[in-house]
């Protein structure tokens, strides 16, 4: 119990020593005679503090690469998500237009297919029919003769 | 060699085909972003995989309006039929293609601007032309005599319509033609696939075109034995 004592006293009188090292905030005496904070003068004390720290600049720009880096990851994946969704929903689509193009093609041949069956074997028929039109008579004749 | 030639033609088809389907879902996706990372507007992902058969039909439709033309021209210049089956079989055939174009046009339109069709240039010039392809079959089928004649002017009245809707339409929904237009701008990994498509389909179109003239050809040749079955009393 006495040990906590002392390590607390020990911590409080380190941190009053440090609150009074820090720079003391610029005062401005503003026209009604109130005593106010400088803002200029103070932002300019942190930006000179800042500076001066050369690790505290590089972790700013170090802080601020990542989160623009973090932004643009994020935009890459909702843009792939999206591409993958439009990739699924348009399957359907080429489904369709594959299956129109193979349909109107087969009925096409289909069609020339069974009209040219049909035109070859009419021609075979007529060619019968007139071959023994023209050879009746001749026979007939030659029965005669 | 001629008896041979369709199944060749189909045949290289088939094995292009085949390749261009795979370099085709090998092809990276199409998207971009905006500076803030966001996506752009353009993005069509996975849609723009229907852009190498649709465009592709699309080349092979204005082929063939050209090559019906063409044809057209000579026949009415020379009155010699051989050009009448050629100018025939190849608007049968655009007539196959176009309907490809449009509906796998119709189907992207809906996935890129969500809506199955709108009253664009290119899209209204796409379907005229259609329709006067179509026009041009049920006239060969109903006109008469005079038919071939009709049919003729009617397929080189198509075949002046394609300049424009290719690139004289100017600016719509539709991606720039030309130099700096979509096709011209493809990425790498995009512009093997797309020619070899475009390959796969100018042979399919050679091997349907020849087909189809040799079925013309057939047609003919059944009406002439009809003339001769009627004269020689075997029809009636």
């Amino acid at each position: 119990m006495k040990s906590i004592l002392v390590a607390l006293a020990v911590l409080l009188g380190s941190a009053s020593v440090a609150r009074a090292d820090d720079p003391v905030a610029p005062e401005v005496k503003r026209d009604d005679g109130v005593v106010a904070v400088d803002a200029k003068a103070l932002r300019k004390t942190c930006v000179d503090a800042m500076n001066a720290d050369k690790t505290f600049a590089a972790d700013i720009v170090k802080k601020a690469d990542a989160d623009a880096q973090q932004k643009r990851d994020d935009a890459t994946v909702a843009a792939h998500q999206t591409a993958a969704t439009e990739v699924a929903v348009n399957e359907r689509h080429v489904v369709l237009a594959y299956a129109a193009m193979w349909i109107i093609a087969a009925f096409f041949v289909i069609f020339l297919w069974r009209r040219q069956r049909a035109l070859v074997a009419e021609i075979a028929t007529l060619r019968g029919d007139l071959t023994r039109a023209t050879a009746e008579p001749e026979a007939a004749k030659d029965k005669k003769s | 060699m001629k008896k041979f030639a369709v199944p060749i033609c189909a045949g290289l088809a088939a094995i292009a085909f085949a390749g261009s389907l795979w370099m085709i879902f090998q092809a990276p996706l199409q998207f971009g972003y905006n500076d803030d990372g966001s996506l752009n507007g353009s993005s069509l992902f996975f849609n723009q995989k229907i852009f190498y058969f649709h465009v592709a039909h699309a080349f092979m439709l204005f082929a063939a309006v050209f090559v019906a033309g063409f044809a057209s021209i000579a026949f009415l210049r020379t009155r010699d039929a051989k050009w009448d089956d050629i100018a025939s079989a190849a608007v049968d055939v655009a007539i196959a293609f176009g309907a490809v174009v449009l509906v796998t046009g119709s189907i992207w339109a809906k996935a890129a601007w969500h809506v199955w069709w709108n009253w664009e240039p290119r899209l209204t010039m796409s379907l005229l032309l259609w329709l006067i392809l179509v026009g041009y079959a049920l006239v060969r089928k109903f006109a008469g005599a005079s038919a071939d004649r009709v049919a003729a002017g009617m397929a080189i009245f198509g075949m002046v319509g394609v300049p424009f809707i290719y690139k004289m339409v100017g600016q719509d929904s539709h991606p720039a033609a030309g130099r700096n237009g979509v096709v011209a701008t493809l990425q790498a990994g995009m512009k093997g696939a797309f020619w070899l498509a475009v390959t796969a389909f100018l042979l399919w179109f050679v091997a349907l075109v020849i087909y189809r003239v040799q079925s013309i050809r057939a047609e003919r040749e059944l009406r002439e034995l009809r003339e001769l079955g009627l004269d020689a009393g075997v029809l009636s």
